[in-house]
Protein backbone atom coordinates (compact mmCIF):
# COMPACT_ATOMS: atom_id res chain seq x y z
CA UNK A 1 0.00 0.00 0.00
CA UNK A 2 2.45 2.38 1.02
CA UNK A 3 4.59 1.76 -2.35
CA UNK A 4 1.63 1.79 -4.40
CA UNK A 5 1.11 5.38 -2.29
CA UNK A 6 4.12 6.45 -3.24
CA UNK A 7 4.34 5.32 -7.14
CA UNK A 8 0.97 7.42 -7.16
CA UNK A 9 2.43 10.22 -6.07
CA UNK A 10 5.43 10.08 -8.03
CA UNK A 11 3.34 9.37 -11.12
CA UNK A 12 1.33 12.98 -10.42
CA UNK A 13 4.42 14.47 -9.57
CA UNK A 14 6.12 14.06 -12.80
CA UNK A 15 2.73 14.40 -14.82
CA UNK A 16 2.33 18.16 -13.22
CA UNK A 17 6.34 18.86 -13.82
CA UNK A 18 5.80 17.73 -17.65
CA UNK A 19 2.55 20.21 -17.52
CA UNK A 20 4.38 22.88 -16.27
CA UNK A 21 7.32 22.03 -18.51
CA UNK A 22 5.05 22.31 -21.43
CA UNK A 23 3.46 25.59 -20.15
CA UNK A 24 6.37 27.49 -19.70
CA UNK A 25 8.03 26.41 -23.32
CA UNK A 26 4.92 28.01 -24.21
CA UNK A 27 5.66 31.28 -22.45
CA UNK A 28 9.17 31.32 -23.31
CA UNK A 29 8.47 30.64 -27.40
CA UNK A 30 6.23 33.39 -27.21
CA UNK A 31 8.73 36.15 -25.32
CA UNK A 32 11.06 35.16 -28.11
CA UNK A 33 9.40 37.47 -30.63
CA UNK A 34 9.03 40.61 -27.68
CA UNK A 35 11.11 43.14 -27.53
CA UNK A 36 13.83 44.32 -26.19
CA UNK A 37 15.72 41.92 -28.13
CA UNK A 38 18.71 41.13 -25.77
CA UNK A 39 21.61 40.67 -28.58
CA UNK A 40 24.46 41.25 -26.02
CA UNK A 41 23.13 38.68 -23.53
CA UNK A 42 22.51 36.25 -26.29
CA UNK A 43 26.04 36.48 -27.96
CA UNK A 44 27.56 35.82 -24.70
CA UNK A 45 24.98 32.80 -24.21
CA UNK A 46 26.18 31.72 -27.92
CA UNK A 47 29.64 31.80 -26.85
CA UNK A 48 29.27 29.89 -23.39
CA UNK A 49 27.26 27.10 -25.07
CA UNK A 50 29.40 27.04 -27.93
CA UNK A 51 33.00 27.34 -26.87
CA UNK A 52 32.24 25.03 -23.75
CA UNK A 53 30.56 22.29 -24.66
CA UNK A 54 32.97 22.30 -28.26
CA UNK A 55 36.08 20.20 -26.39
CA UNK A 56 33.92 17.71 -24.59
CA UNK A 57 31.46 17.22 -27.93
CA UNK A 58 34.58 16.62 -30.72
CA UNK A 59 35.78 14.45 -28.45
CA UNK A 60 32.91 12.26 -27.64
CA UNK A 61 32.20 12.68 -32.05
CA UNK A 62 35.81 11.69 -32.59
CA UNK A 63 35.98 8.44 -30.12
CA UNK A 64 32.68 7.56 -31.57
CA UNK A 65 33.73 7.22 -35.08
CA UNK A 66 36.59 5.58 -34.38
CA UNK A 67 34.24 2.81 -32.06
CA UNK A 68 32.08 2.90 -35.02
CA UNK A 69 34.39 1.98 -37.22
CA UNK A 70 36.52 -0.54 -35.48
CA UNK A 71 33.54 -2.49 -34.38
CA UNK A 72 32.28 -2.59 -38.20
CA UNK A 73 35.43 -3.28 -39.81
CA UNK A 74 36.00 -6.66 -37.52
CA UNK A 75 32.49 -7.20 -38.52
CA UNK A 76 32.44 -6.51 -42.18
CA UNK A 77 35.33 -7.64 -42.80
CA UNK A 78 34.29 -11.36 -42.20
CA UNK A 79 32.52 -11.09 -45.51
CA UNK A 80 35.12 -9.00 -47.04
CA UNK A 81 32.31 -5.84 -47.02
CA UNK A 82 34.93 -3.65 -45.34
CA UNK A 83 34.16 -1.28 -47.93
CA UNK A 84 31.44 -0.20 -46.66
CA UNK A 85 32.46 0.82 -43.14
CA UNK A 86 32.57 4.47 -44.69
CA UNK A 87 28.94 3.99 -45.37
CA UNK A 88 28.00 2.98 -41.51
CA UNK A 89 30.09 5.21 -40.20
CA UNK A 90 28.54 8.29 -42.17
CA UNK A 91 25.38 6.84 -41.78
CA UNK A 92 24.94 6.09 -38.36
CA UNK A 93 26.72 9.36 -36.94
CA UNK A 94 25.04 11.99 -39.39
CA UNK A 95 21.75 10.50 -38.34
CA UNK A 96 21.72 9.26 -34.75
CA UNK A 97 25.01 9.02 -32.92
CA UNK A 98 26.80 12.99 -33.29
CA UNK A 99 23.28 14.77 -32.33
CA UNK A 100 22.32 12.16 -29.71
CA UNK A 101 26.08 11.92 -27.75
CA UNK A 102 26.67 15.23 -28.08
CA UNK A 103 23.12 16.23 -27.05
CA UNK A 104 24.11 13.81 -23.73
CA UNK A 105 27.29 15.58 -22.82
CA UNK A 106 25.73 19.19 -23.79
CA UNK A 107 22.96 18.19 -21.93
CA UNK A 108 25.67 17.33 -19.22
CA UNK A 109 27.19 20.64 -19.13
CA UNK A 110 24.89 23.25 -20.34
CA UNK A 111 21.59 22.09 -18.63
CA UNK A 112 23.19 21.99 -14.88
CA UNK A 113 25.10 24.93 -15.70
CA UNK A 114 21.61 27.31 -16.33
CA UNK A 115 20.25 25.31 -13.77
CA UNK A 116 22.90 26.40 -11.15
CA UNK A 117 22.93 29.46 -12.36
CA UNK A 118 19.34 30.27 -12.55
CA UNK A 119 18.69 28.30 -9.34
CA UNK A 120 21.00 30.32 -7.41
CA UNK A 121 19.63 33.84 -8.80
CA UNK A 122 16.21 32.40 -7.50
CA UNK A 123 16.97 31.33 -3.78
CA UNK A 124 19.18 34.88 -3.96
CA UNK A 125 16.04 36.33 -4.67
CA UNK A 126 17.50 37.67 -8.09
CA UNK A 127 14.54 36.24 -10.19
CA UNK A 128 12.25 38.72 -7.67
CA UNK A 129 14.46 41.41 -8.51
CA UNK A 130 13.84 41.28 -12.34
CA UNK A 131 10.10 40.79 -11.64
CA UNK A 132 10.31 43.80 -9.21
CA UNK A 133 11.67 45.91 -12.04
CA UNK A 134 9.39 44.75 -13.97
CA UNK A 135 11.84 42.37 -16.28
CA UNK A 136 10.15 39.36 -17.26
CA UNK A 137 12.83 36.48 -16.26
CA UNK A 138 11.61 34.27 -18.65
CA UNK A 139 12.49 36.91 -21.75
CA UNK A 140 15.33 38.16 -20.50
CA UNK A 141 16.74 34.93 -18.60
CA UNK A 142 15.34 32.07 -20.63
CA UNK A 143 15.32 33.75 -24.36
CA UNK A 144 19.03 34.14 -24.47
CA UNK A 145 19.53 30.30 -23.54
CA UNK A 146 17.51 28.45 -25.09
CA UNK A 147 17.78 30.65 -28.42
CA UNK A 148 21.73 29.66 -27.83
CA UNK A 149 21.26 26.09 -27.17
CA UNK A 150 18.57 26.16 -30.54
CA UNK A 151 21.55 27.37 -32.63
CA UNK A 152 24.70 26.30 -31.14
CA UNK A 153 23.88 22.55 -30.56
CA UNK A 154 23.25 21.70 -34.99
CA UNK A 155 26.61 23.77 -35.29
CA UNK A 156 28.19 21.23 -32.82
CA UNK A 157 26.77 18.68 -34.33
CA UNK A 158 27.81 19.98 -37.93
CA UNK A 159 31.50 20.15 -36.84
CA UNK A 160 31.18 16.61 -34.93
CA UNK A 161 29.82 14.74 -37.79
CA UNK A 162 33.04 15.95 -39.57
CA UNK A 163 35.14 14.96 -36.61
CA UNK A 164 33.69 11.77 -36.51
CA UNK A 165 34.11 10.98 -39.91
CA UNK A 166 37.44 12.19 -39.86
CA UNK A 167 38.03 9.57 -36.53
CA UNK A 168 36.17 6.73 -38.84
CA UNK A 169 38.23 7.44 -41.82
CA UNK A 170 42.28 7.78 -39.35
CA UNK A 171 41.27 4.88 -37.97
CA UNK A 172 40.78 2.80 -41.14
CA UNK A 173 43.21 4.40 -43.24
CA UNK A 174 46.23 4.96 -40.65
CA UNK A 175 45.48 1.90 -38.70
CA UNK A 176 44.46 -0.78 -40.67
CA UNK A 177 46.04 0.39 -43.92
CA UNK A 178 42.36 0.78 -45.99
CA UNK A 179 42.21 2.48 -49.22
CA UNK A 180 41.28 6.74 -48.09
CA UNK A 181 39.30 6.71 -51.05
CA UNK A 182 37.27 4.07 -50.57
CA UNK A 183 35.72 5.31 -47.63
CA UNK A 184 35.47 8.56 -48.55
CA UNK A 185 33.54 7.72 -51.89
CA UNK A 186 31.40 5.23 -49.31
CA UNK A 187 30.76 8.31 -47.10
CA UNK A 188 29.70 10.48 -49.81
CA UNK A 189 27.62 7.82 -51.84
CA UNK A 190 25.45 6.67 -48.72
CA UNK A 191 25.08 9.75 -46.56
CA UNK A 192 23.10 12.07 -48.22
CA UNK A 193 21.64 15.31 -47.61
CA UNK A 194 18.24 14.22 -45.24
CA UNK A 195 20.36 12.26 -43.22
CA UNK A 196 23.01 15.19 -42.36
CA UNK A 197 19.35 17.24 -41.97
CA UNK A 198 17.66 15.42 -40.20
CA UNK A 199 20.52 15.10 -37.18
CA UNK A 200 20.46 18.51 -37.35
CA UNK A 201 16.97 18.81 -36.98
CA UNK A 202 17.33 16.56 -33.74
CA UNK A 203 20.28 18.89 -32.79
CA UNK A 204 18.21 22.14 -32.55
CA UNK A 205 15.41 20.20 -30.94
CA UNK A 206 18.12 19.06 -28.00
CA UNK A 207 19.26 22.28 -27.77
CA UNK A 208 16.12 23.60 -27.00
CA UNK A 209 14.85 20.96 -24.55
CA UNK A 210 18.32 21.12 -22.98
CA UNK A 211 18.45 25.21 -22.54
CA UNK A 212 14.64 24.87 -21.35
CA UNK A 213 15.11 21.83 -19.09
CA UNK A 214 18.12 24.20 -17.11
CA UNK A 215 15.91 27.11 -16.91
CA UNK A 216 12.64 25.45 -15.44
CA UNK A 217 14.51 23.45 -13.25
CA UNK A 218 16.59 26.39 -12.19
CA UNK A 219 13.37 28.95 -11.82
CA UNK A 220 11.50 25.96 -9.76
CA UNK A 221 14.53 25.87 -7.05
CA UNK A 222 13.69 25.91 -3.97
CA UNK A 223 15.29 26.11 -0.15
CA UNK A 224 18.99 27.56 -0.50
CA UNK A 225 22.14 25.53 -1.41
CA UNK A 226 20.59 22.14 -1.60
CA UNK A 227 17.91 23.40 -3.44
CA UNK A 228 20.37 24.38 -6.30
CA UNK A 229 22.40 21.05 -6.13
CA UNK A 230 18.90 19.14 -6.47
CA UNK A 231 18.19 21.25 -9.20
CA UNK A 232 21.31 20.91 -10.98
CA UNK A 233 21.42 17.30 -11.19
CA UNK A 234 17.29 17.46 -11.45
CA UNK A 235 18.33 18.95 -14.53
CA UNK A 236 20.51 16.75 -16.40
CA UNK A 237 18.26 13.71 -15.52
CA UNK A 238 15.50 15.43 -17.15
CA UNK A 239 17.72 16.82 -20.48
CA UNK A 240 19.03 13.41 -20.81
CA UNK A 241 15.58 11.63 -20.54
CA UNK A 242 13.82 13.67 -22.67
CA UNK A 243 16.28 13.35 -25.16
CA UNK A 244 16.43 9.74 -25.34
CA UNK A 245 12.60 9.87 -25.28
CA UNK A 246 12.42 12.85 -27.96
CA UNK A 247 15.10 11.02 -30.31
CA UNK A 248 12.93 8.33 -30.79
CA UNK A 249 9.88 10.03 -31.96
CA UNK A 250 11.91 12.69 -34.39
CA UNK A 251 13.64 9.79 -35.78
CA UNK A 252 10.54 7.97 -36.34
CA UNK A 253 8.87 11.24 -37.76
CA UNK A 254 11.79 11.66 -40.23
CA UNK A 255 12.84 8.23 -41.14
CA UNK B 1 -2.38 54.11 -2.16
CA UNK B 2 -0.97 50.64 -1.15
CA UNK B 3 -3.88 48.96 0.88
CA UNK B 4 -3.75 44.91 2.15
CA UNK B 5 -7.18 43.77 3.33
CA UNK B 6 -6.99 40.78 5.62
CA UNK B 7 -4.48 38.87 4.19
CA UNK B 8 -4.00 35.21 4.99
CA UNK B 9 -0.57 33.91 4.32
CA UNK B 10 0.94 30.32 4.61
CA UNK B 11 4.00 28.26 3.65
CA UNK B 12 2.92 24.26 3.81
CA UNK B 13 1.82 23.60 7.28
CA UNK B 14 3.05 27.07 8.17
CA UNK B 15 0.95 30.25 9.04
CA UNK B 16 2.74 33.32 8.14
CA UNK B 17 0.22 36.32 8.43
CA UNK B 18 -2.80 35.93 10.00
CA UNK B 19 -5.62 38.52 8.73
CA UNK B 20 -3.71 41.58 7.83
CA UNK B 21 -4.58 44.72 7.24
CA UNK B 22 -2.72 47.55 5.98
CA UNK B 23 -3.57 51.11 4.74
CA UNK B 24 -0.52 53.03 3.10
CA UNK B 25 -1.63 56.66 2.24
CA UNK B 26 -0.40 58.65 -0.49
CA UNK B 27 3.22 60.52 -0.06
CA UNK B 28 3.95 58.84 3.45
CA UNK B 29 6.68 56.98 5.25
CA UNK B 30 5.27 54.36 6.58
CA UNK B 31 7.41 51.76 8.68
CA UNK B 32 6.89 48.13 9.91
CA UNK B 33 8.20 46.86 12.90
CA UNK B 34 8.22 43.65 13.72
CA UNK B 35 10.24 40.49 15.44
CA UNK B 36 12.60 38.49 13.43
CA UNK B 37 10.34 35.97 11.33
CA UNK B 38 6.86 37.14 12.02
CA UNK B 39 6.28 37.80 8.18
CA UNK B 40 7.64 41.11 7.30
CA UNK B 41 9.40 39.78 4.12
CA UNK B 42 6.35 38.09 3.47
CA UNK B 43 4.06 40.89 4.04
CA UNK B 44 6.22 43.34 1.55
CA UNK B 45 6.45 41.07 -1.22
CA UNK B 46 2.16 40.66 -1.09
CA UNK B 47 2.31 44.28 -1.88
CA UNK B 48 4.55 44.14 -5.03
CA UNK B 49 2.63 40.93 -6.35
CA UNK B 50 5.97 38.79 -5.56
CA UNK B 51 3.61 36.65 -3.48
CA UNK B 52 0.02 35.94 -3.45
CA UNK B 53 -2.39 35.54 -0.40
CA UNK B 54 -4.14 32.66 0.50
CA UNK B 55 -7.02 34.89 0.99
CA UNK B 56 -7.64 38.78 1.12
CA UNK B 57 -7.24 41.21 -1.17
CA UNK B 58 -4.45 43.80 -2.33
CA UNK B 59 -5.40 47.24 -3.86
CA UNK B 60 -3.33 49.42 -5.52
CA UNK B 61 -4.77 53.09 -6.06
CA UNK B 62 -7.94 51.34 -5.04
CA UNK B 63 -7.52 48.82 -8.15
CA UNK B 64 -7.80 45.14 -6.66
CA UNK B 65 -3.99 43.97 -8.01
CA UNK B 66 -4.94 40.95 -5.76
CA UNK B 67 -5.38 38.16 -9.27
CA UNK B 68 -3.83 40.37 -11.77
CA UNK B 69 -1.77 38.64 -14.37
CA UNK B 70 2.06 38.78 -14.48
CA UNK B 71 2.23 40.88 -17.32
CA UNK B 72 0.04 43.53 -15.59
CA UNK B 73 1.68 43.57 -12.95
CA UNK B 74 4.84 44.09 -14.65
CA UNK B 75 3.12 47.11 -15.88
CA UNK B 76 2.56 48.56 -12.65
CA UNK B 77 5.35 47.53 -10.99
CA UNK B 78 7.46 50.09 -13.29
CA UNK B 79 5.96 52.67 -10.31
CA UNK B 80 8.08 50.85 -7.53
CA UNK B 81 11.32 50.62 -6.45
CA UNK B 82 12.32 47.53 -4.00
CA UNK B 83 15.43 46.86 -2.11
CA UNK B 84 15.70 43.20 -0.80
CA UNK B 85 16.75 42.17 2.68
CA UNK B 86 19.77 40.06 0.74
CA UNK B 87 20.02 42.89 -1.74
CA UNK B 88 19.56 40.60 -4.66
CA UNK B 89 22.41 42.19 -6.55
CA UNK B 90 22.99 40.35 -9.96
CA UNK B 91 25.62 38.45 -9.69
CA UNK B 92 26.75 38.76 -13.02
CA UNK B 93 27.27 43.08 -12.89
CA UNK B 94 29.38 45.03 -11.94
CA UNK B 95 28.00 47.45 -9.19
CA UNK B 96 28.12 50.09 -11.83
CA UNK B 97 26.15 47.65 -13.80
CA UNK B 98 23.29 46.34 -11.07
CA UNK B 99 22.57 50.13 -10.39
CA UNK B 100 22.28 51.06 -14.78
CA UNK B 101 20.15 47.97 -14.86
CA UNK B 102 16.55 49.51 -14.73
CA UNK B 103 17.60 52.74 -16.03
CA UNK B 104 18.89 50.39 -19.29
CA UNK B 105 15.62 48.43 -18.91
CA UNK B 106 12.82 51.34 -19.12
CA UNK B 107 14.23 54.16 -20.25
CA UNK B 108 16.34 55.85 -23.91
CA UNK B 109 18.92 57.47 -21.64
CA UNK B 110 21.73 58.34 -23.09
CA UNK B 111 25.28 56.12 -21.72
CA UNK B 112 26.04 60.23 -20.72
CA UNK B 113 22.93 60.25 -18.72
CA UNK B 114 23.01 56.78 -17.10
CA UNK B 115 26.65 57.85 -15.90
CA UNK B 116 25.15 60.87 -14.23
CA UNK B 117 22.72 58.97 -12.75
CA UNK B 118 24.59 56.01 -11.38
CA UNK B 119 26.74 58.34 -10.13
CA UNK B 120 24.78 60.05 -8.30
CA UNK B 121 22.42 56.99 -6.65
CA UNK B 122 26.25 55.80 -5.69
CA UNK B 123 27.17 58.90 -3.88
CA UNK B 124 24.07 59.04 -1.78
CA UNK B 125 24.66 55.73 -0.20
CA UNK B 126 28.20 56.38 -0.24
CA UNK B 127 29.67 53.67 -2.99
CA UNK B 128 31.13 56.03 -5.15
CA UNK B 129 33.87 54.35 -6.09
CA UNK B 130 33.09 51.34 -6.64
CA UNK B 131 31.77 51.08 -9.72
CA UNK B 132 33.75 48.42 -10.91
CA UNK B 133 33.27 45.64 -8.03
CA UNK B 134 31.62 42.80 -8.48
CA UNK B 135 28.88 41.94 -5.93
CA UNK B 136 30.90 39.33 -4.65
CA UNK B 137 33.89 41.78 -3.44
CA UNK B 138 31.12 43.57 -1.41
CA UNK B 139 30.76 43.40 1.96
CA UNK B 140 27.27 42.49 3.14
CA UNK B 141 26.64 46.10 4.16
CA UNK B 142 27.26 47.33 0.79
CA UNK B 143 25.87 45.19 -1.09
CA UNK B 144 23.10 46.56 0.71
CA UNK B 145 23.86 49.96 0.02
CA UNK B 146 23.96 49.11 -3.84
CA UNK B 147 20.57 47.66 -3.93
CA UNK B 148 19.60 50.22 -2.27
CA UNK B 149 20.97 52.45 -4.54
CA UNK B 150 19.56 50.28 -7.89
CA UNK B 151 15.94 50.91 -5.78
CA UNK B 152 16.18 54.38 -6.21
CA UNK B 153 17.75 55.06 -9.82
CA UNK B 154 14.75 55.10 -11.56
CA UNK B 155 13.03 57.66 -9.24
CA UNK B 156 9.76 55.55 -8.54
CA UNK B 157 7.09 57.21 -6.91
CA UNK B 158 6.58 53.94 -4.26
CA UNK B 159 9.96 52.84 -2.39
CA UNK B 160 9.87 49.51 -0.90
CA UNK B 161 12.76 48.95 1.33
CA UNK B 162 13.68 45.54 3.37
CA UNK B 163 15.86 46.16 6.48
CA UNK B 164 18.12 48.81 4.48
CA UNK B 165 19.44 49.40 7.51
CA UNK B 166 20.49 46.20 9.17
CA UNK B 167 24.01 45.41 9.35
CA UNK B 168 25.35 49.60 8.58
CA UNK B 169 27.09 51.36 11.18
CA UNK B 170 25.26 53.89 12.82
CA UNK B 171 27.09 56.75 10.75
CA UNK B 172 25.62 54.90 7.19
CA UNK B 173 22.39 54.37 9.15
CA UNK B 174 22.04 57.84 10.26
CA UNK B 175 23.45 58.67 5.88
CA UNK B 176 20.70 56.00 4.59
CA UNK B 177 17.88 57.29 6.86
CA UNK B 178 18.31 60.83 5.60
CA UNK B 179 18.44 59.72 2.09
CA UNK B 180 15.06 57.94 2.61
CA UNK B 181 14.04 61.32 4.20
CA UNK B 182 15.09 63.33 1.11
CA UNK B 183 13.43 61.25 -1.65
CA UNK B 184 10.26 61.91 0.40
CA UNK B 185 10.64 65.52 1.34
CA UNK B 186 11.75 66.49 -2.94
CA UNK B 187 9.22 64.23 -4.51
CA UNK B 188 5.81 62.86 -3.72
CA UNK B 189 7.51 59.58 -2.78
CA UNK B 190 5.98 56.80 -0.52
CA UNK B 191 7.80 55.10 1.10
CA UNK B 192 7.73 51.11 3.30
CA UNK B 193 10.11 50.62 5.27
CA UNK B 194 10.83 47.35 7.49
CA UNK B 195 13.71 47.96 10.20
CA UNK B 196 14.37 46.53 13.52
CA UNK B 197 16.41 50.01 13.69
CA UNK B 198 14.45 52.15 16.60
CA UNK B 199 16.36 54.55 16.05
CA UNK B 200 15.61 54.60 12.01
CA UNK B 201 12.09 54.07 12.68
CA UNK B 202 11.48 56.87 14.50
CA UNK B 203 13.51 59.37 12.14
CA UNK B 204 11.79 58.42 9.07
CA UNK B 205 8.69 56.91 10.04
CA UNK B 206 4.97 59.15 10.01
CA UNK B 207 3.49 55.89 10.99
CA UNK B 208 3.99 52.70 12.05
CA UNK B 209 2.77 49.40 12.30
CA UNK B 210 3.77 46.42 14.24
CA UNK B 211 3.80 42.88 13.14
CA UNK B 212 2.82 40.02 15.66
CA UNK B 213 2.71 36.50 15.12
CA UNK B 214 0.87 36.98 11.52
CA UNK B 215 -1.26 39.96 12.98
CA UNK B 216 -0.85 43.79 12.74
CA UNK B 217 -1.02 44.43 16.58
CA UNK B 218 -0.35 48.03 16.58
CA UNK B 219 -1.08 51.54 13.71
CA UNK B 220 -0.11 54.82 14.57
CA UNK B 221 2.34 57.66 14.61
CA UNK B 222 5.35 57.72 16.96
CA UNK B 223 4.11 59.44 19.07
CA UNK B 224 1.02 57.14 19.64
CA UNK B 225 3.94 53.98 19.86
CA UNK B 226 5.84 55.99 22.51
CA UNK B 227 2.47 56.10 24.78
CA UNK B 228 1.09 52.85 23.96
CA UNK B 229 1.11 50.63 26.55
CA UNK B 230 0.82 46.82 24.45
CA UNK B 231 3.03 44.52 26.25
CA UNK B 232 4.85 43.83 23.13
CA UNK B 233 5.46 47.34 21.32
CA UNK B 234 6.98 48.62 25.49
CA UNK B 235 9.44 45.35 25.58
CA UNK B 236 10.37 46.11 21.37
CA UNK B 237 10.88 49.68 22.49
CA UNK B 238 12.93 48.77 25.20
CA UNK B 239 15.01 46.45 22.55
CA UNK B 240 13.13 43.23 23.12
CA UNK B 241 11.43 41.18 20.83
CA UNK B 242 8.29 39.49 22.83
CA UNK B 243 9.06 35.95 23.18
CA UNK B 244 7.72 34.92 27.00
CA UNK B 245 3.85 34.72 25.90
CA UNK B 246 4.33 31.83 23.26
CA UNK B 247 6.25 30.03 25.45
N1 LIG C 1 9.32 31.07 0.42
C1 LIG C 1 9.07 30.61 1.65
N2 LIG C 1 8.82 29.31 1.85
C2 LIG C 1 8.54 28.84 3.06
N3 LIG C 1 8.51 29.58 4.17
C3 LIG C 1 8.74 30.89 4.06
C4 LIG C 1 9.03 31.48 2.78
N4 LIG C 1 9.22 32.81 2.97
C5 LIG C 1 9.06 33.02 4.28
N5 LIG C 1 8.77 31.88 4.94
C6 LIG C 1 8.50 31.75 6.37
O1 LIG C 1 7.70 32.83 6.74
C7 LIG C 1 8.10 33.35 7.99
C8 LIG C 1 8.25 34.83 7.90
O2 LIG C 1 9.33 35.13 7.05
P1 LIG C 1 9.77 36.62 6.76
O3 LIG C 1 10.90 36.51 5.81
O4 LIG C 1 8.61 37.40 6.33
O5 LIG C 1 10.26 37.11 8.17
P2 LIG C 1 10.68 38.59 8.54
O6 LIG C 1 9.62 39.14 9.42
O7 LIG C 1 11.03 39.34 7.35
O8 LIG C 1 11.95 38.30 9.44
P3 LIG C 1 13.38 39.04 9.42
O9 LIG C 1 13.24 40.26 10.24
O10 LIG C 1 14.30 38.05 10.03
O11 LIG C 1 13.69 39.31 7.99
C9 LIG C 1 9.38 32.64 8.37
O12 LIG C 1 9.10 31.78 9.44
C10 LIG C 1 9.77 31.84 7.17
O13 LIG C 1 10.18 30.58 7.58
MG1 LIG D 1 12.67 39.90 6.39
Amino acid sequence: MNFLDRLGNWVLEVVAQAGDFAILCGTALKAIFKRPFDIRNLFKQLERIGVDSMPVVLITALFTGMVIALQTYSGFKRFQAQSMVGALVGVSLTRELAPVLAGLMVAGRIASSIAAEIGTMRVTEQVDALEVMGVDPVQYLFVPRILSGTIMLPLLVGVADVVGIYGGFFLLVNVFGENPDMYLNKVYQYTNVHDVVSGLVKAAVFGFVIAMVGCFKGLRTEGGAEGVGNATTGSVVMASLLILILDFFLSKLMF
Amino acid sequence: MIELKNIYKSFGSKQVLNGVNLHVVKGESFVILGGSGTGKSVMLKHIIGLLKPDKGRVFIDGRDVTDFTRQEWFKIRRRFGMSFQEAALFDFMNVYENVAFPIRRHTRSTEEEIKKRVGYCLDLVGLSGNEKLMPSELSGGMRRRAGFARSIALNPEVLLFDEPTTGLDPVMTDQIDNVINDLRRGLDVTCVTITHDMISAFDIADRMVMLYEGEIVFTGTTDDILKSRVPIIRSFLKGRICEEKTQ
